[in-house]
């Protein structure tokens, strides 16, 4: 992973945008792009190829589940670690989407002290898991080869 | 009876002995009279067929010896005389045969009727102070007494304790002024089985018009009454909303059900019959399902399809145990949401029955869930704004527009607090609709209390710091496993403990302590506060209540911490309950189920909510 965290952050609220973007450059670290909508979204990523998706769950038009499933199956980006940004409303669907390989969910309201080290966070908890995956399946071949 | 015809037959026949005794008599003298008329005419034409007797002497002595002619005459008129009485006497003779065989003829018919009577009715005889003298046959197979049994007791052992019959004495009485009285009576037979009669009173009086007693006759309409009751009553089952099925205890066979719920199976009466009413949990789905169906075998785990008689049993349990009068469950049927309410009765033949009405609450769930998405929507709508406003706070105070002055870093403290308040009440109001609407899961773990309590003094420590009080662990078990929702457990403790610190003094301890109650195992959350005072015991639980500050200290809440709280409990089988000594303090307790570790794996994925 690169020192420099490439994101893109989805949300239809423009305020929140707009503490997301102060909140992420307290620090050095992040490259932020933002839009506000899931079609904007799917026009941006390839042309900015993130690290990592931050999407609204609630948004008009396409939703962040939507905008998550058009970014992997039409634009081809599986393998993006994707965070959710939901309201406590919506949190038994998004833990039902952590179960289906969402990287992570991250609460509003939000301590924009502290979203910065919960992306970060987030991110190699997943790295993490996709090492431990790896290394299972490579003991796994081992285990057949021998 | 038998004596009253009796004596009617004795009295008609004193006139036809009388009539007897008078023609027997008037033969030999119409005899005489004529003989002796002849001799006095003959000897007028002196044949001398000798003389004897008074009759003689006397016309002799009174119309002269010489008028032997006359006498003669006389006589022979005397003795025509006689002959008349006589042949009307023989004439009375037979009618009085035929008086006779009509007598006999009406007695067997007076006989006949009786034997009709008793074996139709209920014949009884009592004296004036209404005890039996005689009962009849059938009396006595409809009562269940035996004649050795009622005779001398008083009519008033058929009361019915409930005193629906009208006093015997009081009919006693109207019959006493010869009145005949025609009622219809609920009687008690000897079994407590109840009887309704049409019962007729007849009185029994002297000739001087003194009351002597009464024959009862009485004939059973307990049948007619039933029929007219059941008609009037499946008249108004026809009209109820609600379904009703009504099943016996033993192997739920389906006796009746209303239209409205053969309505809804697409049957007639008969039909449903061959059916037993089931619930069963479908498992793979996990909630609920009722139905009324062919007879299934019971007790065969891990299929969907068949009857789990445990959740039944369950379900009826409290009812047969007496400890409840209605058992209420809802389950889906055919994608409806099906409300169930039983009772248990009692058949006419006095077996137990199981009566369940349905209500259809589809409608009424829809509308719920409606409304928890309008909630859900507002909550969202709120959260949106504040997420920018904490955000903007938040960021503010940090300092990264910039330093702010004494003055402004308080007004922006003072914003920051309040918006955690009202994210606070969002909060509560969201897991308040969802507990009401029963939305709320609960994954069911093993839960070790001592760590929970542990956790839950750890992460509360600013709500300590905050009001100056110190959380402490106190008696503690540490093998207390309990099958709960660790998360929702924290949310009821952290509740329990912020209303603790709020009510607790300036550097007071708030106690978390597990202890051992029998199948139990029991969290207390413990406050040397103002205590409660009785009056406001029944406030405590009531959303959206907050109670009087005894001290006068104004706390801030929702005042729903406490009854999200009591329903988190009550879905894990406990209940949150208190103790209060105003002065003292008070005491939050909730006892929850023991587990026996290696009862559940230890991540058990079984939820306990319907959805």
């Amino acid at each position: 992973m690169n020192d420099q965290i490439t994101i893109l952050h989805v949300d239809d609220d423009e305020d929140i945008r707009a503490i997301t973007e102060l909140s992420l450059n307290l620090g050095p670290g992040f490259v932020l792009h933002q839009c506000a909508s899931g079609p904007e979204a799917l026009k941006m990523a390839p042309e900015i190829n993130p690290d990592v998706f931050l999407l609204d769950m609630m948004m008009p038009e396409m939703n962040g589940e939507e905008t998550w499933e058009r970014l992997k199956n039409d634009v081809g980006m599986h393998d993006i670690p994707t965070i959710f940004m939901s309201a406590r409303a919506e949190e038994e669907f998004a833990k039902h989407l952590v179960e289906i390989g969402a990287a992570g969910i991250i609460t509003k309201p939000f301590d924009p002290m502290t979203l910065g080290q919960e992306i970060r966070d987030t991110l190699i908890a997943r790295a993490k898991d996709h090492a431990d995956d790896q290394t299972d399946s490579s003991d796994n071949v081992l285990k057949f080869g021998t | 009876m038998v004596k009253i015809s009796r004596f009617s037959v004795r009295q008609g026949l004193i006139e036809p002995a009388r009539r007897y005794a008078v023609v027997c008599a008037a033969i030999p003298m119409a005899i005489f009279a004529l003989l002796e008329g002849l001799l006095h005419i003959e000897e007028t034409f002196n044949l001398e067929l000798g003389a004897f007797l008074g009759t003689e002497i006397w016309l002799n002595g009174f119309l002269g010896e010489s008028n032997e002619l006359v006498v003669g005459i006389l006589l022979i008129g005397l003795s025509a005389a006689f002959a008349i009485l006589v042949l009307d006497r023989c004439r009375s003779a037979g009618r009085l045969k035929q008086e006779m065989q009509s007598y006999v003829e009406q007695n067997s018919r007076v006989s006949f009727q009786l034997k009709a009577l008793n074996s139709h009715a209920m014949v009884s005889e009592a004296d004036n102070n209404g005890r039996y003298r005689f009962v009849n046959e059938n009396w006595q197979k409809v009562f269940g007494y035996t004649l050795a049994e009622v005779i001398g007791q008083r009519d008033d052992l058929l009361l019915d304790e409930g005193g629906l019959t009208s006093d015997f004495t009081e009919l006693r009485a109207k019959a006493a002024k010869g009145r005949v009285i025609s009622i219809e009576q609920n009687l008690r037979t000897k079994s407590g089985k109840m009887v309704v009669t049409h019962t007729t009173i007849l009185p029994k009086l002297d000739k001087e018009g003194s009351f002597l007693g009464t024959v009862t006759i009485r004939t059973d309409i307990s049948d007619l009454r039933r029929s007219q009751n059941d008609r009037f009553l499946t008249s108004m089952l026809k009209g109820l909303h609600e379904e009703m099925y009504v099943y016996t205890v033993e192997g739920r066979q389906i006796l009746f059900m209303n239209d409205q719920a053969l309505k809804r199976h697409g049957w007639n009466l008969e039909e449903a019959k061959s059916n037993r009413f089931s619930i069963m949990n479908d498992l793979p789905l996990n909630q609920l399902v009722w139905n009324v169906d062919k007879a299934k075998p019971d007790r065969i785990t891990n299929s969907s399809e068949l009857f789990d008689s445990s959740i039944f049993n369950e379900y009826v349990g409290p009812l047969l145990s007496g400890e409840a009068k209605e058992a209420v469950i809802q389950a889906r049927h055919n994608g409806d949401y099906i409300e169930i309410v039983t009772t248990l009765q009692s058949h006419q033949d006095g077996t137990p029955i199981f009566v369940s009405l349905l209500r259809d609450i589809t409608d009424a769930k829809l509308e719920e869930n409606r409304r928890l998405e309008n909630v859900s929507t507002v909550s969202h709508e709120l959260r949106s704004p504040m997420t920018s406003i904490k955000g903007s706070l938040r960021l503010l105070k940090s300092g990264v527009a910039g330093v702010l002055d004494e003055d402004t870093a308080r007004l922006v403290e003072i914003a920051d607090r309040n918006s955690d308040r009202m994210m606070a009440v969002l909060n509560d109001i969201l897991d308040f609709e969802k507990i009401v609407a029963e939305k709320l899961d609960y994954d069911l773990t093993r839960v070790r209390m001592a760590e929970l309590v542990h956790d839950a003094v750890e992460m509360n420590s600013g709500y300590a710091l905050q009001h100056n009080v110190e959380f402490v662990e106190g008696a503690k078990i540490d093998q207390a496993w309990v099958n709960a929702d660790s998360g929702r457990l924290m949310q009821v403790l952290t509740n329990l403990m912020s209303n603790a610190a709020k009510f607790s003094p300036e550097g007071g301890k708030v106690v978390v302590a597990v202890s051992d109650q029998g199948n139990n195992w029991r969290v207390s959350v413990s406050d040397k506060g103002p205590g409660i005072p009785p009056e406001d015991y029944d406030k405590v639980f009531q959303s959206f209540t907050q109670l009087k500050p005894v001290d006068g200290k104004n706390r801030k809440g929702t005042g729903l911490g406490l009854a999200i709280s009591t329903k988190i409990i009550a879905a894990h089988d406990g209940k949150l309950e208190f103790d209060s000594t105003v002065g003292e303090g008070t005491t939050f307790f909730f006892d929850l189920p023991k587990l026996i570790v290696g009862d559940l794996p230890e991540n058990s994925d079984m939820v306990l909510a319907a959805e």
